[in-house]
């Protein structure tokens, strides 16, 4: 067991790089753009002191994300409706939009790795 | 390893056989060994003696025996009481948030490159500082830390996680000896930003080909930092030829010795006689910065607005693709430290770090160096380099007070009068080596125009031409 597991974390290491040149790719298509997405369409109940809770990609981790974009995105957002609009939250964003706005979490997790800037 | 350590590891091989078998993604390497993270203490109780073998060593102290040091008379040295040419000390930049007009946080400190939680290392061991190693900064993936202001004026580098406590548990159990990924967190960002101090050691090497790094590559023998770098007891090998202190003197690492490949590498007996005078990096790295540009000159004297990022900084100038400049070098330098006459280069600069050799030193080298050089100040009545507080300058442009602050910081000197000097550093380029198809040729030193600076080097011409006798 202690064999493989070196690799397995290596191997899951090295994705995110990879991951991350995807995205920025994507965006320069026509494909949904995940981080304009995400601040149309989450920050404005998820910004800091919001009542809903303070959500940034960085505040869970990938499994987290994943967990919750299967899980518990429907149960707890099917009665909102974004501040202005008429149309519930969950109906006004088609599936794909859902996935790049899932992407953008993920590849932005709390454990998506950094380099520390010292100044 | 300790008795708990023991059990904790029978504990796996037992648990670990039977999850063997079911797991496809294996669980992570500490999924049994503790509940909670609750910081440093959690490794403690398996790890105190790693601990301690890791609070003696130059990456925690950042000060150390410093044999290399031609005039270091004995002393420990290390960024703690050094200073360079980049943001020049840690004194009075330690840790803090500074904000510009906007609020934005501009800087965080030279502790957001210590292996530590924000408390300055202690010579003296105890409990407090023990649990202020950041283990997991160099054993967890995934993880990542900033900078947290606790009650009144104080600091602590936290897991971005500490919130989620379920995450930060995930994240700390994900234990392994150090991949590339950890060791760059620190090393390809110093300076300022990506690859601004060193040049060869890029982001990039995280996941690289071989065609980039020939020891790193994924597609080739995949090397680790610790592959080369890993000493013993968390001391590591490897000073380069510009830092001051060396963590471990009786493990140097080069690329010569038997263990790699040995001082006659080649078929062609014409380059392993080179090898006896010009360092394998010398032909073997061609340049440096190759994905991102390196910083090769900051100018302190000239202050520079950034608008959109309402940031002062000094003038700095990024190259990429850098050749590298050449020199001798015998394994020792000569370090411009605080509080010592400033020793002037025979073009006028200050050598701030500077490697000792020359041609007729056979125990001398021709090295691949990085060149930097800044504007530094130096106090006008006595010949003494002064650091300076950058931190505040950062958001406010004053340069005065910065250089004041720091003169009365490092010597106790009250508004003390300066001048601007130019510096002059050399950093050996270690990293970044192609492909053999890479390699310099003959006519890259012996050509027209070469490389080599025949003449600077000692040689009364291209040795080449000149011929053996008459040289
Ligand atoms: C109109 C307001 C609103 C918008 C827009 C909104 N949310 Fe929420 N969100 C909520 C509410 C309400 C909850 C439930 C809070 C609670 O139960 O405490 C919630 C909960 C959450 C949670 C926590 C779930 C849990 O139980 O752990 C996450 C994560 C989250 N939202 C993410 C998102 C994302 C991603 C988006 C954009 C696709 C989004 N939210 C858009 C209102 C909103
Ligand atoms: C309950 C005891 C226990 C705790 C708590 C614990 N470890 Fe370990 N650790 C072990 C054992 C057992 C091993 C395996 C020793 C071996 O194989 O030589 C180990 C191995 C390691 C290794 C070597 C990994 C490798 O792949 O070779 C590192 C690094 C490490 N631990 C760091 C940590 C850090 C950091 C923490 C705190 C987050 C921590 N440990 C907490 C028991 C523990
Ligand atoms: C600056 C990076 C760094 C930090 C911080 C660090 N380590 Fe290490 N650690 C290393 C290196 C490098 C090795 C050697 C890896 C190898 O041999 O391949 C190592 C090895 C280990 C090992 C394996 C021991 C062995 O003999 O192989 C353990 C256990 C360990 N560290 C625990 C810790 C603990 C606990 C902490 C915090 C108190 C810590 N480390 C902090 C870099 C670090
Ligand atoms: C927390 C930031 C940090 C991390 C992570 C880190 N380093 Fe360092 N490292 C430093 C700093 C800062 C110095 C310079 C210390 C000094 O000169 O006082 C240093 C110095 C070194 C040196 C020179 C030692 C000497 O003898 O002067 C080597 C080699 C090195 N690091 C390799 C590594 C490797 C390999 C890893 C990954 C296992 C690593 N570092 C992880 C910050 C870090
Ligand atoms: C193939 C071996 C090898 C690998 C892999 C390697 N290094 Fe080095 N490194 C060296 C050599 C050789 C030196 C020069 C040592 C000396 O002269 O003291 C060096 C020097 C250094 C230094 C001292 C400062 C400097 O730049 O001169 C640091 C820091 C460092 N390496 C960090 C790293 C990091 C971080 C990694 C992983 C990304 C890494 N190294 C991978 C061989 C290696
Ligand atoms: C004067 C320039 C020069 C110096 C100095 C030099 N090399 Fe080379 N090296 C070359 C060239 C050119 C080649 C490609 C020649 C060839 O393919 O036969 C090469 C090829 C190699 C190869 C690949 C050999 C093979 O058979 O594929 C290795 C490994 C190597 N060098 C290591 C080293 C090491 C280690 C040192 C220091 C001891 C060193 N070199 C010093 C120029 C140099
Ligand atoms: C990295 C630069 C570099 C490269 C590449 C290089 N040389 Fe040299 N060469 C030198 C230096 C430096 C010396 C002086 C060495 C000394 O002081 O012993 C030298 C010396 C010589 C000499 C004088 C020999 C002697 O023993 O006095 C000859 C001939 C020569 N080189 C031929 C070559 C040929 C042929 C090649 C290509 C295979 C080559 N060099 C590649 C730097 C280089």
């Amino acid at each position: 067991m202690r064999t493989i597991k070196p690799k397995a974390i290596l191997a899951a290491l090295w994705m995110i790089p990879l991951a991350i040149v995807l995205t920025t790719n994507a965006v320069a298509g026509d494909k949904p753009n995940g981080k304009e997405l995400y601040k149309a369409n989450c920050k404005a109940c998820h910004d800091k002191g919001s009542k809903f809770g303070e959500f940034t990609p960085m505040t869970l981790i990938q499994d987290q994300w994943r967990g919750f974009f299967k899980e518990k995105l429907v149960p707890a957002h099917k009665d909102v409706t974004l501040p202005g609009q008429s149309i519930k939250l969950l109906d006004s964003l088609t599936p794909e939009q859902m996935k790049a706005i899932e992407k953008f979490c993920v590849d932005h997790a709390a454990d998506s790795e950094q380099p520390q800037t010292c100044t | 390893m300790n008795i708990r350590l023991l059990l904790a590891a029978c504990a796996v091989i037992l648990t670990g056989a039977a999850s063997a078998a079911l797991a496809q993604d294996p669980a992570p390497s500490h999924a049994s060994y503790f509940e909670h993270y609750e910081g440093t203490a959690t490794c403690l109780t398996c790890h105190e003696a790693e601990a301690k073998s890791f609070f003696v060593s130059q990456h925690y102290q950042w000060r150390g025996n410093s044999p290399a040091i031609v005039n270091s008379k004995g002393r420990q040295l290390g960024k703690i009481n050094t200073f360079n040419d980049f943001c020049t000390s840690p004194t009075g930049n330690w840790i803090g948030i500074i904000r510009n007009s906007r609020g934005e946080t501009l800087t965080k400190g030279c502790s957001a490159c210590h292996a530590g939680l924000g408390k300055l290392p202690s010579p003296e061991m105890s409990r407090e500082q023990l649990e202020n190693i950041d283990c997991l900064i160099c054993h967890a993936s995934g993880y990542r830390r900033d900078l947290v202001q606790l009650e009144g004026e104080s600091f602590e580098w936290k897991p971005i996680l500490w919130k989620n406590q379920a995450g930060l548990d995930s994240v700390s159990k994900r234990i392994s000896k150090p991949t590339r990924v950890m060791c760059l967190r620190c090393h390809s960002a110093s300076g300022g930003g990506a690859n601004f101090k060193r040049g060869d050691i890029e982001y990039a090497l995280a996941e690289t080909t071989r065609d980039y790094d020939v020891h790193m590559g994924t597609d080739g023998v995949n090397m680790q930092c610790v592959t080369c770098h890993a000493g013993a007891d968390h001391r590591v090998r490897g000073r380069g030829t510009d830092l001051a202190g060396t963590d471990l003197p009786g493990r140097p690492l080069s690329c010569d010795t038997a263990e790699c490949h040995g001082n006659a590498p080649h078929k062609q007996t014409m380059l392993n006689t080179h090898a006896a005078r010009v360092n394998c990096t010398v032909c073997h790295i061609r340049e440096f910065a190759r994905t991102d540009a390196t910083d090769m000159r900051r100018d302190w004297s000239k202050t520079v607005y950034n608008k959109e990022a309402d940031r002062y900084t000094a003038n700095i100038t990024l190259e990429k693709n850098v050749q590298p400049v050449y020199d001798w070098y015998n394994g020792t330098s000569r370090a411009q430290l605080l509080g010592e006459p400033a020793r002037h280069l025979a073009d006028g600069s200050v050598g701030i770090m500077m490697p000792v050799g020359a041609r007729s030193d056979p125990k001398a080298k021709i090295f691949a160096f990085k060149k930097h050089t800044a504007r530094l100040p130096k106090l006008v009545d006595r010949n003494w380099m002064v650091p300076i507080t950058v931190e505040h300058f950062f958001a406010n442009g004053e340069m005065e007070p910065a250089v004041k602050n720091a003169a009365h910081e490092v010597y106790g000197i009250e508004n003390a009068k300066t001048t601007w000097v130019e510096t002059t550093r050399m950093m050996g380029i270690f990293h970044g080596v192609q492909p053999a198809n890479r390699a310099l040729g003959c006519l890259d030193c012996h050509g027209e125009p070469g490389r080599m600076d025949w003449k600077a080097l000692g040689y009364g011409g291209d040795p080449m031409m000149v011929g053996r006798g008459r040289r």
